[in-house]
């Protein structure tokens, strides 16, 4: 699947290009539904993807899709089509199906023809407003049955986009700090910002390892055989947003906080998508309540027993 | 009509392209490639002649090593009937490059040979002329429209000054510029059945064509730094510095 994978990413890369530039991002915070690029990536029959093809999908694995979600994060994901992908994963259906949080708030719920619940099952309900996120995304809320059964995926999803947004992130410290010049030469150049950045590296690199991994299990094992997979690239990208971020303001300094330059629209999309479908706190007490359950002991051997995915 | 299509594997338009520390080249390890954006307006240009009744069969073809079967493949997943990979891992200049697609011709016997004008990692612009001439057939290079018309085409190219209008006999090479067509996304499922059309695998050899180079680079390097501008204080100190320091006037 590899050459299709990465002739899918060029497609999907290209259209994110071609159409979720900043004024894209700016129309999403104001509460206008980006009705031009979702029918673009309808039409190139990406919501449905996951599911089988006698429902209308291509069967794409966990993998693949988790890839493709990275590729959104990196370009701020001015559309919930990782979210619909999932959920159509889950159950398949036509439109844009919203994936709730046990709490019933959804991203971009008023805009769904559906909505997967946490009872497992597609509902449409009149949505409200939520509480406001960082990120100025509508994540609006509605009377929802309760039920964890979309908190792994949409977990594994939020993941992925923290990969992708930290990659860019990334990306962009780098290059400021190469062009930045005080005292004659890049910021870049000075030992204090260039460890700082590689250790930012280093945050990514994990993230995307974790992510990547994660799909992996999920493709191998289900959704409920990967669990903790999922919640070490929760955690894991959780971590490493709290720190990248950080760093990334830093290098960046004030420009970092102006409207017009881009850095603000992922690191405030990190922060919103760190806390969707629970935070690393979250995911690390269940790691930590599994590791309890089996004595505590053999937290460690079990670890070491799992096999790469 | 039968269309050949040959698609090049670039390093994508959108890379910044950094020289090797040797100066032999530049860097193509671990660096996202894609099909040259001339050549995938050629592949949209074929499709959207088969979409009209006009083309019954469209045949991708890249020269160069294995990975070139993903840029075959994306031209399938674009509507690219099958494909053919000329492998060599080496050096391949632009004549050798047409002389491939003389043999390949003379085995397929296509009407129309659409070309990307220009390869946007070499810049030669030359392949298509040097086919043409090869095979002693008409072309219409530089094009932003093509119809078909009386048995022939009728190219629109773009020139300094305008548009020109010429009628080719078929068969004929057609290169297209930038505005001839934009490229459709593929969508997934046409992704998921280009993995089941064929690409057939040849050598060089197989054709009977030397590709040894006929070019040594002698170095690679980035272009200098651009210096700072200056800021002047009047149109007068302007042109002063224009006529005595930058010596233009």
């Amino acid at each position: 699947m590899s050459e299709m994978r990465d002739i899918l990413l060029e497609q999907v890369e290209r259209l994110l290009a071609d159409q979720s530039g900043p004024e894209t991002l700016r129309a999403v915070e104001a509460g206008v539904w980006p009705a031009a690029l979702w029918t673009e990536v309808e039409a190139l029959g990406l919501p449905l993807a996951m599911a089988p093809e006698e429902a209308g999908g291509v069967a794409l694995g966990w993998d693949d899709a988790v890839a493709v979600w990275v590729a959104l994060g990196r370009a701020g994901a001015p559309v919930p089509l990782a979210e619909s992908m999932a959920a159509s994963a889950l159950m398949p259906a036509l439109g844009f199906v919203a994936l709730a949080q046990p709490d019933g708030t959804a991203l971009w719920g008023h805009a769904a023809t559906r909505v997967l619940a946490g009872d497992g099952a597609l509902h449409q309900a009149a949505f409200t407003p939520g509480k406001a996120q960082p990120s100025n995304e509508p994540w609006d809320r509605a009377a929802l049955p309760a039920g964890e059964a979309t908190v792994l995926a949409g977990a594994l999803v939020n993941a992925a986009k923290m990969a992708g947004g930290l990659e860019a992130v990334l990306t962009l410290s780098v290059d400021y700090a190469n062009v930045r010049k005080q005292f004659g030469k890049p910021i870049g150049q000075f030992q204090a910002v260039s460890q700082q950045l590689s250790q930012a590296a280093g945050e990514v690199a994990a993230a995307g390892v974790a992510v990547a991994n994660a799909g992996r299990a999920v493709a191998r094992r289900g959704l409920s055989g990967a669990e903790f997979e999922i919640a070490a690239a929760k955690v894991i990208t959780g971590e490493a947003t709290a720190q990248v971020a950080a760093v990334a303001h830093q290098v960046h300094a004030a420009i970092g906080f102006t409207q017009d330059y881009h850095l603000h629209f992922t690191t405030r999309r990190l922060w919103a998508w760190r806390d969707a479908f629970g935070n690393e706190r979250f995911w690390a007490q269940r790691i930590g309540r599994a590791a309890l359950a089996r004595g505590g002991a053999k937290a460690w051997p079990d670890l070491a027993a799992r096999e790469d995915a | 009509m039968k269309l050949l299509v040959p698609v090049k594997r670039v390093v994508d338009y959108n890379v910044k392209v950094r020289v090797k520390a040797d100066g032999t080249g530049v860097e193509t390890a671990n660096v996202k490639m894609s099909m040259n954006p001339f050549d995938e307006i050629g592949v949209e240009e074929a499709v959207r002649l088969k979409e009209k009744g006009v083309a019954t069969e469209i045949v991708a073809v890249s020269c160069g090593p294995a990975a070139c079967a993903e840029q075959i493949r994306t031209a399938l997943a674009m509507g690219a009937d099958r494909g053919i990979l000329v492998e060599h891992d080496g050096v391949l200049e632009p004549l050798a490059v047409a002389k491939l697609l003389k043999a390949l011709v003379a085995k397929e016997s296509p009407d129309l040979v659409i070309l990307g004008k220009q390869a946007i990692d070499d810049d030669m612009n030359a392949t298509g002329q040097m086919l043409a001439a090869l095979l002693g057939w008409a072309q219409g290079t530089y094009a932003s429209k093509i119809e078909a018309a009386d048995g022939g085409l009728l190219v629109t190219r773009e020139v300094d000054g305008g548009l020109e209008r010429i009628q080719l006999k078929l068969p004929a090479i057609v290169t297209t510029d930038l505005r001839l067509n934009e490229p459709r996304y593929a969508s997934l499922p046409n992704i998921m059945k280009a993995r089941k059309k064929p690409i057939e695998n040849v050598k060089p050899a197989d054709l009977g064509v030397d590709v040894t180079p006929r070019l040594t680079v002698l170095k690679v390097a980035e272009p200098p730094t651009r210096q700072a501008g200056k800021k002047v204080a009047s149109v007068a100190e302007l042109v002063d510095k224009l006529r005595n320091e930058a010596k233009v006037i």
